[in-house]
């Protein structure tokens, strides 16, 4: 098995204790240290990117646009985002809803996903700076929208349980949706920027700012849907419950779509 | 007046904002299902005919109504125009109310500075026994230590504090408003303003006259595709001329992503196909002449044909021997993982049917055919693209505010706090009024600390 292969598998074993921490630290705070969470993150954050150093250096830079190696980098990204975001000191939930998906996803890339084949065939178009930007830019807004997504569920969850009485009184949904929203706030601008620089790249390439292509549809669709949901007044509980919806909405589109990111790295126009 | 309150609330609401964002996803959705006109097509050309006639295979008898909704050419039609207007005069208008507010609340006294916070913002109401000057005093220093910019009015018998953090960053969210309503504008302007030309096929040394601007042409000068061994392409380089009035104005080495621009237009390497060279020498090396059979047909001592997946076989005429040859692109071969492309040769007699020659050739070879010797040489041609967008600044320039408008917004959270203290026979009550940014789902934590910390402050902790 390749070195790079094992890394990953440490990654999903150390991400497995993750999860199990996130979610004893949440029926039972004083038996899991945070120091301990922490530290379990960044190890998780270390072996990951390393695999993903050798990963680097043996499809290149541009190579990690392909849908594996980037469901790989969407998951260090919503892990890191989650340790600068998540509020230590108050248990919200969001963390290990976060950290659930995130081994979901990367169980699945690792067990079910393709990687590159040696020989990945990059288009012209794709050996450009403004395209690994765009990439760059994207991947952060999908990390960043795993992040709300989490969120998004753990305030959903939160929100039925206390209404069936059944209840982590120690737990508050409102923080659950200011982690949503401080992570949206990082996926608006990388969903701006990306889209921006596509369309430049777009116009450099074929003299055109839009074309009717999968992947340039799919990102301007997902900036409408974070759009809407920072319009969305979350003043009523009525409207929070839509914006929490409109978040989980937002990651499954950012998920179902993150191929299409990859496809442009190989297409031939 | 009345009438013009009414249309400022109806295009400075929210609800207009949201709705209007869930129409242009819809009709993204739309653009996704539907096939869509590609973009160097117009309408009654024969491309435009072809490519309606693979729409109707597909569609059937819904394609008339559906192309008559303007769901085809999603780009063009009048509703998503008007949509995207309304959404124009909305972040106008949001703007601009955006940019009022800002400035109203930087000339209000803190006694009026509730005036400013919206009336949903989150109130908290407390009594302590104290003096409401030093509480003020204390509330003041606790705020500033948390970077508040404060200000603080004395009354006789009541006391306001107006705090403000981050304030300058809410002009973020009129430039980001203000930079999207730029982009809005040029992608209603731009399809009216800026032309394309697509699909030019240049082969080295061939020269290309500029359809809308006259004085122009291009001229490729040479050109090279690097290759993947399954024949995809890996890189391009055109070296290319353009030339005004026939004189050179400028050029430059293209490759894929890397324009050329001249005078308001670019030059784009798009592509590339096949590129057939023939040359023909009789027993003493003398050149035979060769006359390509097409809309130029010139007597020239090499010929050469642009061949491609659509158009797969050219014919070259060689009048003094009384031959046609047929070249035919055979689907690519492979060979030792290695895909190479094929020519079929064929020679016929003029006026007869009967096969003079016929070959399979891969890569470039030397043939006879009746005792002339035949060079077939590949390479490649160009295909290029030129287009002309006087949008271009103005895009540019909103995106450049957009970003920076939703950066600004994100990294620095503009934050307000009003409080009121009253006090009455040595006991004091503090309302406070707290504002995030608007409409946000995020600070809850943030702002229960902070009016904990202000209570505890207050009462003396």
């Amino acid at each position: 098995m390749e070195a790079d292969r094992v890394l990953y598998f440490a990654a999903s074993f150390t991400l497995f204790g993750l999860v199990l921490l996130q979610w004893m630290a949440l029926h039972q705070p004083r038996r899991v240290a945070n120091r301990l969470l922490i530290g379990t993150y960044l190890l998780f954050l270390g072996i990951q990117g390393v695999a993903l150093g050798f990963s680097a250096a043996q499809w290149g830079l541009l190579g990690m646009a392909h849908p594996w190696p980037s469901t790989m980098l969407v998951v260090e990204g919503a892990l890191l985002l989650t340790l600068l975001l998540e509020d230590k000191a108050r248990a919200t939930g969001a963390g290990a809803v976060v950290a659930s998906l995130a081994f979901v996803v990367h169980s699945y890339a690792l067990l079910l996903g393709v990687p590159p084949t040696q020989t990945l065939e990059i288009s012209p178009f794709a050996r450009s700076v403004w395209y690994g930007m765009h990439v760059i830019s994207a991947l952060t807004a999908c990390s960043a929208y795993l992040c709300a997504g989490g969120g998004a569920i753990a305030y959903v969850l939160l929100v039925m349980f206390r209404a069936t009485g059944r209840v982590l009184r120690e737990v508050s949904p409102a923080d659950c949706l200011s982690f949503v929203g401080r992570a949206l706030v990082v996926a608006f601008p990388s969903l701006s920027a990306s889209a921006v620089i596509q369309a430049l790249w777009t116009y450099l390439g074929w003299g055109s700012y839009w074309t009717w292509r999968p992947a340039q549809l799919w990102l301007l669709f997902l900036w409408l849907v974070v759009a809407i949901t920072l319009h969305v007044p979350s003043t009523r509980p009525g409207l929070r419950r839509t914006a929490a919806v409109l978040s989980i909405l937002g990651c499954l589109v950012a998920f179902l779509g993150l191929p299409l990111l990859g496809s442009t790295l190989t297409a031939v126009w | 007046m009345d009438m013009l309150d009414s249309a400022w609330r109806f295009f400075s609401s929210r609800r207009l904002t949201i709705a209007l964002l869930v129409i242009i996803v819809l009709v993204l959705a739309c653009g996704a299902v539907l096939p869509q006109m590609p973009g160097d097509v117009t309408f009654g050309s024969p491309q435009y005919a072809r490519w309606y006639a693979s729409v109707q295979a597909q569609y059937l008898q819904w394609t008339d109504p559906l192309a008559q909704v303007g769901l085809f050419s999603i780009g063009e039609s009048l509703w998503l125009r008007i949509t995207l207007a309304l959404l124009l005069v909305n972040l106008v208008v949001c703007a601009v109310e955006q940019a009022w507010t800002i400035l109203r609340e930087g000339k209000l006294a803190p006694r009026e500075f509730a005036q400013a916070l919206p009336r949903d913002s989150e109130t908290h109401t407390f009594l302590f026994a104290g003096d409401p000057e030093s509480a003020l005093g204390r509330s003041r220093s606790l705020l500033e230590t948390h970077g508040y910019r404060v200000q603080t009015q004395e009354g006789t018998s009541d006391f306001h504090l107006a705090a403000r953090r981050f304030h300058s960053a809410r002009w973020g969210i009129v430039l980001a408003h203000a930079g999207l309503a730029l982009i809005v504008v040029s992608a209603l302007i731009g399809g009216r303003l800026g032309w394309h030309e697509r699909g030019i096929t240049l082969g080295p040394g061939q020269e290309y006259q500029v359809q809308h601007v006259e004085s122009t042409s291009v001229r490729l000068e040479s050109f090279h595709a690097q290759l993947y061994p399954d024949g995809r392409p890996r890189w391009y380089e055109a070296d290319v001329t353009v030339l005004d009035n026939g004189d050179v104005a400028t050029s430059a080495v293209l490759t894929a992503g890397a324009p050329l621009s001249y005078g308001g237009m670019s030059v784009h390497q798009l592509s590339h196909g096949p590129l057939i060279s023939i040359r023909a020498a009789d027993a003493e090396g003398v050149p035979v002449n060769l006359q390509t059979l097409g809309a130029s047909s010139l007597i020239v001592e090499e010929a050469s044909l642009q061949l491609s997946e659509e158009e797969r076989e050219g014919y070259i005429a060689v009048p003094t021997r009384n031959l046609v040859l047929r070249a035919v692109l055979q689907p690519e071969a492979v060979s030792g993982g290695e895909a190479s492309p094929g020519l079929l040769l064929q020679a016929y007699r003029g006026g007869a049917t009967d096969l003079a020659y016929s070959e399979t050739l891969y890569g470039s070879a030397r043939v006879d055919i009746e005792g002339d010797t035949y060079t077939i040489e590949w390479g490649q041609y160009a295909i290029i693209g030129i287009a002309s967008d006087p949008t271009f600044s103005l895009v540019l320039l909103g995106a450049v505010a957009l970003l920076v408008g939703t950066i600004a917004t994100g990294c620095r959270r503009p934050r307000s706090i009003w409080a009121a203290l009253t006090g009455r026979q040595g006991v004091v009550e503090m309302r406070l009024l707290y504002k995030g940014y608007a409409g946000e789902i995020t600070g809850t934590h943030e702002r229960d600390t902070l009016m904990a910390e202000i209570e505890e402050v207050c009462r003396g902790g």
